[in-house]
């Protein structure tokens, strides 16, 4: 075994420890599953019996002419019903049990577990992972360990029961016809199980290239009107000729691969069946066991090979769950943000950047020993062009990430040792990509206060000029924000944030005045509705207005995800660095 | 339904010989119990042990028929289904991709994405299946019924009846879930929704401290959820144990009658009530399989039906075979009127617009303006309701689509990048450039140092959607690409806005150099952008409201002015 598969190996055992170690909980359950699956297992035993001797009346008429005694029939009939009546109220019994106890107490709160997890991450972590991948790891990778869990229950408690049961009861009848069974059924497990392994590779490649496809697809789709604009609708449909061709093949020879197991299956079960039937025949022929035995055998092998081609399958679908839990417990074991807890300080809003240094990845300095103070009720203006890192300074002061050294403090106290959400409650924040969540436009601006009453909302909608649109709308503000927000426009939705800043009603600020998506009016009626905000607030200003900029008590211009340049306008126009041909190149005719 | 037999068409040949050979197995498995009871009636009973063997060869004979039959039908279905599968990803593929841009609009991308994955996915996964469905219950049906009649009437009937009303039960069962799901479903995308929410709004969420309110309703619709799939899970584990029991009843009631009558008749024996009650237990699985498959109807309609609505929209036959025309670069709008779909408001009205050939024009105007529905109708990804549009002379329903994207290059507001590297990216524009052209496109859209600054140079490879790009850096190899194109009128929708305004003046320059004698037409938000442009449109409200140079507009538009003024610091001396 080479060293890189005994890694695996140890690894895939660990969370396989794990899985185990979090169905404690539910190990009664478990427990109660599993004697009730012992019980249906010994009930289902009685009809084959029950069949067997009623089998044997039959045949010994044919053989003497004597009549059945048909009293002795109807008994018989009679247990094997109610045996079978048992045996079905067992099994449901255990379909309600189990799937209760897997969806209510383990998928449930797994699923809750990582929910909560996720508020415990820090935005770092979050920001660098797509959310595609989270929600793969919180809806399918759960998904597909809770459906083992039912195989676990399904197959490998019941299976393995059922095996020893029939097996045991299957030698009771007859030791030579059980051994038939016994030696030829495992055969048909062995073969699939090889088989099954044969066809993982192929099985692989086959989700590989339908990952390839629906990425090609979503891209299409997704630049179709670039696709339409160059006229390349040719050049696309050959690129969906070529992927097709490959996913034919790989398709093909996947579903050939696993297609195989069923015929091997049901051929060595009918050998088994046929060496019942020779062995059985030759047996009864001679006397020395009777045809009712012969015939419940059969009964018993039909019963023994549903439960090993189960463990078998199950056994396969383990180890797919393996690669998902090991997704899952990744996610849950992730490191949190490291717990800060001193109480905000009280103080009139002063900030003091000292020598701050920050990177995200740690390797690209994105901060370079950054120092500045701003007084109580003073403007910071950050400029640069768009996607530059103006939104580092906010990530810093907002401690949705830390700094690497240095020091940040907000009335004198240093933030890094004060509880994020005290922190946060400081500042109020106003940025370009409105985040509005699909509820009313009430719950939207009372999403800044929490326990802010209906005047104190309107209040809040009529200071940021919001509050005539929002009679406008259908409901008022019972007007439910659509999932993609589109029942509202751009500008509407970036009043509602203000109007949400209003009513947190923070001593600082943290504003963005892009208004792109807007029209002039609006623009205007949002720029009137922020400067009002800013009036006797500290404030960050990612900044596009020119009076913001000119009139801001410091200036930090950012370029390439650098604070660059920092400075009042005045000083860094005499610089005549980045701010002054920044600034001159908006005025600038070309000839 | 309709498209499920058109999808079959072309594969009737095969489809006919996997239900043959899944009746020639299903025979095989049938065989097996008939020939069993023989050799409980002649042979044990005669005790004719050279019968018996003889008999079991042909058993033996009949496993190997039906292994054969199996692998031969394994092969035959594998390429079947991979062929099928393919031919339908295909065949939604192109034709979303033939459709006019109004009619992928009005599907819209993610629903097509959807149809073409999600759905094609399901019916994929099913189709397979089908000659199997057709064939092998209803097969087993019959021949069990058949084979247990042996000139008594009693055995075949309890049979029939029995296995006829489990399959009814079981089939009821399955479809009674429908709902469940359903609403499982309906909560799996809640629930989905509100995390995707979560993570996008991360920043609000903790800026306002409500990460444990959020995680309140992640966890109440994960138990709504978990409840529907409860009951869908159990009710469905339901059907197997239901279905047993009324088979195992049927055996019962087999051996109890079976018994009376074989009294009474001379043409029963033991053997053939023996045979009976394996058929119904093959009976019993043919019927257990069904109702698995039974459960997936409910989706593959649905599915059906998305796909059947995208193949169904009539497309016209955009193949371009005619040569190429170069025409010049004079665009014309003459009262052009246009409204979106059902829109009662035009999204333009009456707008006249003209370009001589050469010139570079500037439109600019809020959201909601017009201005990309300007845009779009240049490119004639939508005809208007009126008016008439002119390209060098020709009008634009006489060029057709493709001739006016012919002569037409536009860099679209949305940066588009496709997984490749930038200069497959950019060559897309023009497949035959040569690399020096490709540079030197790069270089007017001042990527030259960035692309140097990579190791692969013009190779680098861009990841999905240009993720690994920053957003001026896109919209610059968006640039690049359309200036590739050998056009006579070149588009610039809002492809400036994530430039900073020095490397803006530059890009600007270098272009006037490289497109010297085309028509440039700049749509924009920014002032800045606009008034470097020999005229200006300002759009408002679907209407044009001022045209003219910089300084002409600053005279005589309000709105011209007023949007230079907020975005150009026009209150600095106030």
């Amino acid at each position: 075994m080479s060293k890189k598969s005994q890694v695996k190996r140890a690894s895939a055992w660990r969370t396989l420890c794990k899985v185990i170690r979090d169905l404690r909980p539910i190990a009664w359950a478990l427990l109660l599953a599993a004697l009730v699956c012992v019980a249906s297992v010994l009930l289902s035993v009685v009809g084959p019996e029950v069949i067997g001797e009623a089998t044997n009346a039959l045949y010994d008429f044919g053989e003497t002419g004597v009549p059945i005694d048909m009293a002795r029939m109807l008994r018989l009939c009679l247990i094997a019903l109610v045996a079978y009546l048992l045996t079905g109220a067992l099994s449901m019994a255990q379909v309600t049990l189990t799937t209760n106890i897997t969806s209510r107490f383990y998928t449930k709160n797994l699923r809750i577990r990582i929910s909560g997890k996720i508020t415990r991450l820090p935005v770092g972590f979050l920001d660098a992972t797509p959310n595609g991948e989270l929600l793969s790891v919180m809806m399918n990778d759960v998904s597909s360990m809770s459906g083992t869990i039912n195989v676990i229950i399904d197959t490998l408690i019941d299976g393995f029961v059922r095996i020893v049961v029939i097996t045991y009861f299957m030698f009771s009848v007859h030791w030579i016809l059980a051994t038939a069974v016994v030696v030829l059924v495992p055969l048909s497990v062995t073969l699939s199980a090889f088989i099954s392994a044969r066809s993982e590779k192929s099985w692989h490649d086959y989700r590989k290239v339908n990952g390839e496809m629906y990425s090609f697809i979503e891209e299409d789709f997704g630049g179709f009107d670039t696709v339409k604009a160059f006229n390349l609708e040719g050049r696309q449909k050959l690129r969906c000729d070529e992927i097709s061709d490959v996913y034919r093949a790989k398709m093909r020879r996947s579903y050939l691969l696993s297609g195989l197991v069923q015929p091997v299956i049901a051929f060595t079960d009918n050998v088994a069946y046929v060496a019942v039937c020779i062995a059985g025949g030759i047996l009864a022929a001679r006397g020395t066991v009777s045809v009712g035995d012969v015939v419940e055998i059969i009964l018993f092998a039909k019963m023994f090979a549903g439960p090993l081609e189960s463990i078998a399958n199950g056994m396969g679908s383990i180890q797919h769950t393996l690669a998902s839990a090991d997704r899952v417990y990744k996610l849950l074991e992730r490191e949190e943000m490291t717990p800060s807890a001193d109480p905000a300080p009280v103080g009139s809003g002063e900030i003091r950047f000292d020598r701050v240094c920050f990177s995200y990845d740690k390797i690209t300095p994105v901060i370079k020993d950054l120092s500045f103070t701003v007084k109580a009720g003073q403007k910071v203006a950050i400029v640069g062009p768009t996607g530059g890192g103006k939104t580092t300074i906010v990530n810093l002061l907002m401690r949705f990430y830390d700094v690497d050294s240095g020091r940040i403090y907000v009335d004198g106290v240093d933030i890094s040792t004060v509880d994020r959400a005290q922190l946060r409650s400081l500042f109020g924040m106003v940025l370009q990509d409105t985040w509005l969540f699909n509820g009313t436009v009430y719950d939207n601006i009372a999403y800044g206060k929490k326990d802010a009453t209906r005047e104190e909302v309107v209040e809040a909608a009529k200071q940021a000029h919001a509050d005539f649109f929002i009679n406008a709308l259908p409901d008022g503000y019972d007007t439910v924000i659509n999932e993609e927000s589109t029942n509202i426009s751009g500008g509407q939705k970036q009043l509602l944030t203000i109007a949400r800043s209003y009513l947190a009603n923070a001593k600082m600020l943290i504003l963005d005045e892009a208004t792109s998506n807007v029209d002039t009016r609006t623009e205007l009626l949002i720029q009137g509705a922020m400067d009002k905000l800013l009036e006797g607030r500290t404030a960050f200003v990612i900044a596009h207005r020119l009076s913001t900029i000119v009139n801001a008590d410091v200036i930090l211009v950012v370029n390439d995800g650098e604070v660059v340049e920092q400075g009042t306008h005045a000083e860094l126009l005499a610089k005549n660095g980045f701010y002054t041909a920044i600034f001159n190149s908006q005025y600038e005719l070309l000839d | 339904m309709k498209y499920l037999w058109n999808f079959l068409k072309p594969h009737i040949k095969i489809v006919l010989l996997l239900m043959f050979l899944y009746a020639a197995q299903t025979f095989c498995a049938l065989f097996m119990p008939f020939v069993m009871s023989n050799i409980v009636e002649y042979g044990i009973r005669a005790q004719d042990l050279d019968y018996i063997i003889r008999e079991g060869a042909i058993m033996l004979a009949l496993s190997v028929a039906a292994l054969v039959c199996a692998l031969v039908t394994n092969a035959v279905s594998s390429r079947f289904t991979a062929d099928l599968a393919a031919d339908i990803r295909k065949r939604v593929f192109n034709k979303v991709n033939g459709l006019t841009f109004e009619q992928f609009s009005e599907l819209g991308t993610g629903s097509l994405i959807t149809r073409t994955t999600d759905d094609v996915g399901w019916i994929e996964e099913t189709i397979g299946q089908l000659p199997y469905v057709l064939v092998s219950a209803p097969v087993m049906f019959v021949g069990g019924v058949v084979l247990s009649f042996k000139g008594d009437w009693t055995l075949p009937l309890i049979l029939l009846g029995v296995a006829a009303v489990v399959l009814v039960v079981s089939v009821l069962i399955t479809l009674s879930l429908e709902k469940h799901w359903q609403r499982g479903d309906e909560f799996t995308d809640v629930q989905n929704r509100i995390v995707r929410e979560r993570l996008t709004g991360i920043r609000v969420i903790r800026a306002f401290d409500r990460e444990n309110y959020e995680h309140g309703r992640v966890a109440a619709a994960t138990k709504e959820m978990c409840n529907s799939f409860v009951k869908a899970n159990t009710v469905s584990g339901f059907v197997s144990p239901i279905a047993s029991l009324l088979l195992n009843g049927a055996t019962v009631a087999i051996i109890y009658v079976g018994a009376l009558r074989l009294q009474n008749t001379d043409a029963l024996h033991a053997g053939d009530i023996i045979a009976t009650i394996q058929y119904i237990a093959l009976i019993a699985n043919a019927i257990l399989i069904l109702s698995w498959q039974i459960s997936f109807v409910p989706h593959v309609k649905v599915a059906l039906r998305r796909i059947g609505a995208v193949l169904d929209i009539p497309t016209e036959n955009v193949e371009s075979t005619a040569e190429k025309v170069r025409l010049s670069g004079e665009v014309k709008f003459e009262n052009v009127s246009f409204a979106y779909g059902n829109a009662k408001v035009n999204a333009l009205d009456g707008v006249t617009f003209e370009v001589r050939e050469g010139e570079t024009v500037g439109v600019i105007g809020g959201t909601g303006s017009g201005k990309t529905t300007l845009v779009r109708l240049l490119t004639d990804f939508y005809s208007p309701q009126s008016g008439v549009r002119t390209l060098g002379g020709k009008d634009y329903c006489e060029l057709g689509p493709v001739a006016v994207r012919d002569n037409v290059s536009v860099a679209l507001q949305k940066s588009m990048l496709f997984e490749g590297t930038i200069a497959e990216n950019v060559r897309m524009g023009n497949a035959s450039a040569a690399d020096e052209q490709i540079e030197e496109a790069l270089a007017v859209a001042q990527l030259s140092s960035f692309v140097s600054s990579k190791e692969e140079g013009v190779n680098y490879r861009v990841t999905k959607l240009g993720g690994n790009l920053s957003g001026g850096q896109k919209q610059r190899v968006n640039i690049a690409r359309a200036i590739l194109k050998p056009a006579s009128v070149y588009v610039f929708d809002d492809s400036f806005s994530a430039l900073d305004f020095l490397t803006e003046a530059n890009l600007r320059k270098a272009l006037n150099a490289y497109l010297r004698g085309k028509t440039q037409i700049i749509v924009t938000q920014r002032a800045a952008t606009a008034m470097r442009c020999d005229r200006v449109y300002v759009l408002d409200n679907g209407k044009v409201v001022g045209v003219g140079t910089h300084k002409e507009l600053m005279k005589n538009c309000a709105i011209y002015r007023e949007i230079y003024e907020s975005q150009m610091g026009g209150r600095v001396n106030e």
